[in-house]
C-alpha cells in the first residue's frame, strides 16, 4: 500500500501534466521540426519532394518582398504595441475613477475585442472605401476634402490605416487589464506621496508606474506577440498585402508562398527565419522588461 | 479521489481532442461498385442537378454515386490533396482550367483524359470549346459550367440622358468619359481593383490588342523561355491601362473598390461604367431589376486594329484524380460519359438559370437580351483568360503591378520588369516549366497517363 502511496506521489504530476505536453508536442512540436525539415526541401505540395539543402534560406534571404514584409511586421508590431498601451493606460485612469455611464463606456470600449477579425475588417474596409466610406463622407461633410484619400488603396497610408483597426480593436482588452492593475494599488502608497508633496506626475512616475509595472509587461508581451505573429487576419482581410507590398507582413507573404506560389520548402524557411527573429526580441524585451524584479530577487 | 476524477476528465479531453486527428479506413457501404465524387461547395440548384444526375446514373448502371462537397473553388486542390494523403478515395472531382494549370497540372493530381473520352463525347461541345482544357495536346477536363468574360458594362439611361454615342476607340472614350465627369461629377469608369486579382482582366486586353490577339501565343512563349517580357508590346500594354488613368477614364477610388462596392456604385449611378467579369451580372440584376444597362467593346486604342476581352470556358470542370484506384477508372469514364450527355448536362449547366456562353451543342444558352449583347460584343473578340495559363507567381505581379501604376507608383518599364523578375524566380526557385505535362517523374507519368 504504501508502495502504491509513494508511486501515486511519484508519478501523479507527470500524469497529470502528459495530456497537455503530448498535445503541445503534438500540435508545437512536430509541426516546428517537420517544418524545419521541409525547409530543406523543393517542394509544391503535392508532387515528390527534392532535397535542396540550404538553398530555400538563400532565396528567403535574396527575397525583396520577404525582408519588406519582416521590416512591415516590426513597425505593425512596435505601432499597435505603443499606440495599444498608450491608449489602454490612458482611458484606464479615466474609466478607474466613479463617474455616471462608467460602466456604458467600458462595455462600448471593449465591445469590438468579442468581435471577429473577418467581421471587423469588413467593417472597417466599408469605412474606409473612398465612394462610400463614412470616413471620406465626415471628412468632406466638416469641409476636410483636402485628407480624402484611399486609405486602403495609398501605400503612404494603408499600413496606418490597418494599425488603426487592430488598435481599435483591442484597446478594450488592455484596459480591463490595466484598470484590474490600477484598481490593485493600494490608496495608502497615494495619501502618504500626498502628505509629503509629490504631485501628479511624481505620483504616476514613482507609484504608478513602477507598481504597475507586471500588468505594464504582460499587456507589452501580448501586444507584441499579438503583432508579431497574429496579424494575418485582419491584413489579408483589409489590404492582403497589398498595394504594392505595403502591408504586406511576414504572415500574409508566408501563406501567399506556400498556397498561392506553392513553394513550402521556401515557406517553412521564411517561417524558422520569423519565428527566430520574433524568439530572440521576445527574449530581449521579455529580459529587459524584467530586469528590475529579477535583480530584487 | 479528486486526483482520480481529475486525471480521467483530462484524458477524456485528450482523447477527445485526439479524435479530430483520426481517420476512416473505410468508407461506408464501399461495395465495389460506388464512385466517389468530389466538388468545392456549389450552389443548391447546381447540387441538386448533380444529385439527380447521380440518381439517374445510378438507376441506368447500378453504380451508386458517393458525393462530398467541401471548401471553396480555390480550397479545393489543398483538400484533393488531403484526400489523396489520407486514402480518402476520390474517383470523380470538379475543378476549373486555371487551377488545373497550377498547381495540379504540375503537381501530378490529375489524370490525362485523351483515351478515356471517346470522340462522340467530345462532339457534344460547341468548337473550340475544349481548346482550354487541352494543355500539351492532351485533355484534363471537360467543361460543366458556363463560361466567363471580362465586359465593360455601361448605364444606358446616363448615356442616352447625356447623348453620348457608344464609344468604340480610345480617343472617343475619353470624350465620354469628359462629358460624364463634367457633367455629373462622377468617375466614369471603375473596375474593383481592391480585389487584385481583376487587375490582370484589362491587361488582357491591353496586351491582345498591342499584340494583335496574339497574347495567348506571346505569353507561351514567354513561360516556355524563348522569349522574355520587356518588349515595345508588354510596354505598351501597360502604357495603355496607364492611360486609362492619366485621361480620367479612371481614377484613383478604383484601387480601394470591391466587387460588392463596384456593383452598389454602378447601380446607384456613381459611376457610368464598370470593368468586370460578367458572373456580376447576377448581382447587378439583384441590386436592382429595372436597371438598364449595356456592353462596351474594349475601347481600341490608339495604333491597335481591334478590341479583345479575355473569356474562358472550363470553370467547374469534370476531372479525374491521377490517384483513382484503377479498378474504378471504367466507372468513371462511364460517369463522364452519361454527365454529359446533352439532356444530363444540361441540368448542371442551366442550374440557377440558363448559362450565358453556348457550351455545348445540344444546350441552348440564353435568350436574355443582354447575353445576347454580350455574346454579339464580347464572344468574337474573345482571346483566352491569361490567368489561366501563367502561374500564381507572375499573376500576382500583374496584380501588384497594374495598381501601382494606375497609382503612378512605378513606370510600364518597372511593371514589365516585375513581371519577368517573377518569372526568373520560380524558374530558380521551384524549376518551374511551362510544359509540365512533359516533366512528370516516371511514377508520376504512370499516375497520370493511363495505360493504353
Amino acid at each position: 500500500m504504501e508502495k502504491i502511496i509513494k508511486w501515486k506521489e511519484k508519478y501523479f504530476p507527470y500524469l497529470m501534466c502528459a495530456p497537455a505536453i503530448i498535445l503541445f508536442t503534438m500540435f508545437i512540436i512536430v509541426p516546428l521540426i517537420t517544418g524545419f525539415a521541409i525547409s530543406f526541401f523543393s517542394w509544391d505540395g503535392y508532387s515528390t519532394m527534392t532535397f535542396n539543402g540550404g538553398e530555400n534560406y538563400l532565396f528567403v534571404l535574396q527575397d525583396e518582398v520577404y525582408r519588406q514584409a519582416i521590416g512591415n511586421t516590426f513597425v505593425y508590431a512596435i505601432a499597435v504595441t505603443v499606440l495599444k498601451n498608450i491608449i489602454a493606460l490612458g482611458l484606464a485612469f479615466i474609466l478607474v475613477k466613479k463617474f455616471p455611464l462608467r460602466n456604458f463606456f467600458r462595455s462600448g470600449i471593449y465591445m469590438p475585442v468579442m468581435m471577429s477579425y473577418i467581421v471587423i475588417g469588413i467593417l472597417w474596409t466599408w469605412i474606409f472605401n473612398p465612394t462610400f466610406g463614412l470616413l471620406n463622407a465626415f471628412l468632406r461633410l466638416i469641409g476636410l476634402e483636402s485628407l480624402i484619400r484611399g486609405w486602403l488603396s495609398d501605400p503612404t497610408f494603408a499600413m496606418a490605416s490597418v494599425i488603426v483597426v487592430d488598435v481599435w480593436k483591442w484597446i478594450g482588452y488592455h484596459m480591463v487589464l490595466y484598470i484590474a492593475g490600477l484598481q490593485g494599488i493600494s490608496r495608502d502608497y497615494y495619501e502618504a506621496a500626498e502628505i509629503d508633496g509629490a504631485n501628479a506626475w511624481q505620483r504616476f512616475k514613482n507609484i504608478t508606474i513602477p507598481l504597475l509595472n507586471p500588468t505594464i509587461v504582460v499587456n507589452v508581451l501580448m501586444a507584441i506577440t499579438g503583432g508579431l505573429v497574429s496579424n494575418y487576419d485582419i491584413v489579408h482581410i483589409m489590404t492582403d498585402g497589398g498595394p504594392f507590398h505595403a502591408t504586406e507582413v511576414s504572415a500574409t507573404y508566408i501563406m501567399r508562398t506556400a498556397f498561392n506560389y506553392g513553394n513550402m520548402g521556401k515557406a517553412n524557411a521564411m517561417t524558422m527565419i520569423t519565428f527566430v527573429i520574433a524568439f530572440i526580441f521576445g527574449f530581449i524585451q521579455l529580459r529587459v522588461m524584467t530586469r528590475q524584479e529579477r535583480e530584487e530577487n | 479521489m479528486k486526483k482520480i476524477i481529475t486525471l480521467a476528465l483530462s484524458s477524456l479531453l485528450f482523447l477527445t481532442l485526439l479524435t479530430g486527428c483520426g481517420q476512416k479506413n473505410e468508407t461506408p457501404e464501399d461495395d465495389g461498385n460506388t464512385l466517389h465524387f468530389f466538388s468545392y461547395v456549389l450552389t443548391d440548384e447546381q447540387t441538386a442537378a448533380y444529385e439527380e444526375i447521380f440518381a439517374d446514373f445510378e438507376e441506368e448502371t447500378g453504380i451508386h454515386v458517393e458525393a462530398s462537397y467541401q471548401g471553396t473553388w480555390s480550397e479545393a486542390p489543398e483538400l484533393l490533396n488531403s484526400m489523396k494523403l489520407s486514402g480518402t478515395p476520390v474517383d470523380i472531382f470538379i475543378q476549373g482550367v486555371g487551377l488545373i494549370q497550377s498547381p495540379l497540372g504540375p503537381g501530378a493530381m490529375i489524370k490525362d483524359l485523351t483515351n478515356i473520352v471517346d470522340e462522340e463525347v467530345l462532339n457534344r461541345y460547341e468548337d473550340g470549346v475544349l481548346d482550354s482544357c487541352y494543355m500539351g495536346d492532351h485533355l484534363w477536363c471537360l467543361p460543366m459550367a458556363d463560361g466567363g468574360a471580362w465586359t465593360i458594362m455601361y448605364n444606358k439611361t446616363m448615356f442616352e440622358e447625356l447623348g453620348l454615342e457608344v464609344p468604340t476607340t480610345f480617343d472617343e472614350l475619353t470624350e465620354a468619359a469628359a462629358t460624364i465627369n463634367e457633367e455629373l461629377g462622377i468617375t466614369p469608369m471603375m473596375i474593383n481593383g481592391k480585389d487584385t486579382w481583376a487587375w490582370p482582366g484589362l491587361y488582357m486586353s491591353t496586351y491582345a490588342e498591342a499584340t494583335d490577339g496574339q497574347s495567348v501565343e506571346n505569353v507561351e512563349a514567354f513561360l516556355n523561355g524563348d522569349k522574355t517580357f520587356d518588349g515595345e508590346a508588354e510596354i505598351q500594354a501597360f502604357e495603355w491601362i496607364a492611360d486609362l488613368f492619366d485621361a480620367g477614364i479612371m481614377k484613383a477610388d478604383s484601387l480601394d473598390t470591391d466587387t460588392t462596392g463596384l456593383v452598389a456604385s454602378f447601380v446607384q449611378e456613381r459611376v457610368a461604367m464598370i470593368f468586370t467579369l460578367d458572373s456580376t451580372l447576377s448581382d447587378i440584376r439583384n441590386a436592382s431589376p429595372d436597371f438598364e444597362y449595356g456592353v462596351l467593346p474594349y475601347p481600341i486604342m490608339d495604333g491597335a486594329s481591334d478590341y479583345y476581352y479575355g473569356y474562358g470556358i472550363g470553370d467547374g470542370s469534370l476531372c479525374i484524380p491521377a490517384f483513382i484506384d484503377d479498378a474504378n477508372l471504367e466507372k468513371a469514364a462511364l460517369f463522364i460519359e452519361f454527365a454529359t450527355r446533352p439532356e444530363n448536362a444540361e441540368k448542371v449547366l442551366n442550374a440557377g438559370g440558363a448559362t450565358k456562353f453556348k457550351i455545348m451543342k445540344e444546350v441552348d444558352n440564353s435568350d436574355d437580351a443582354f447575353v445576347q449583347e454580350m455574346n454579339e460584343v464580347v464572344t468574337p473578340h474573345a482571346v483566352t483568360y491569361l490567368d489561366w495559363i501563367w502561374p500564381a507567381q507572375i499573376n500576382d505581379a500583374f496584380c501588384q503591378a497594374i495598381p501601382a501604376l494606375a497609382s503612378g507608383t512605378i513606370t510600364s518599364e518597372e511593371a514589365v520588369t516585375m513581371v519577368q523578375n517573377a518569372y526568373d524566380t520560380i524558374v530558380r526557385e521551384n524549376d518551374y516549366i511551362y510544359a509540365w505535362w512533359d516533366n512528370f517523374t516516371e511514377e508520376e507519368a504512370q499516375m497520370v497517363y493511363p495505360a493504353e
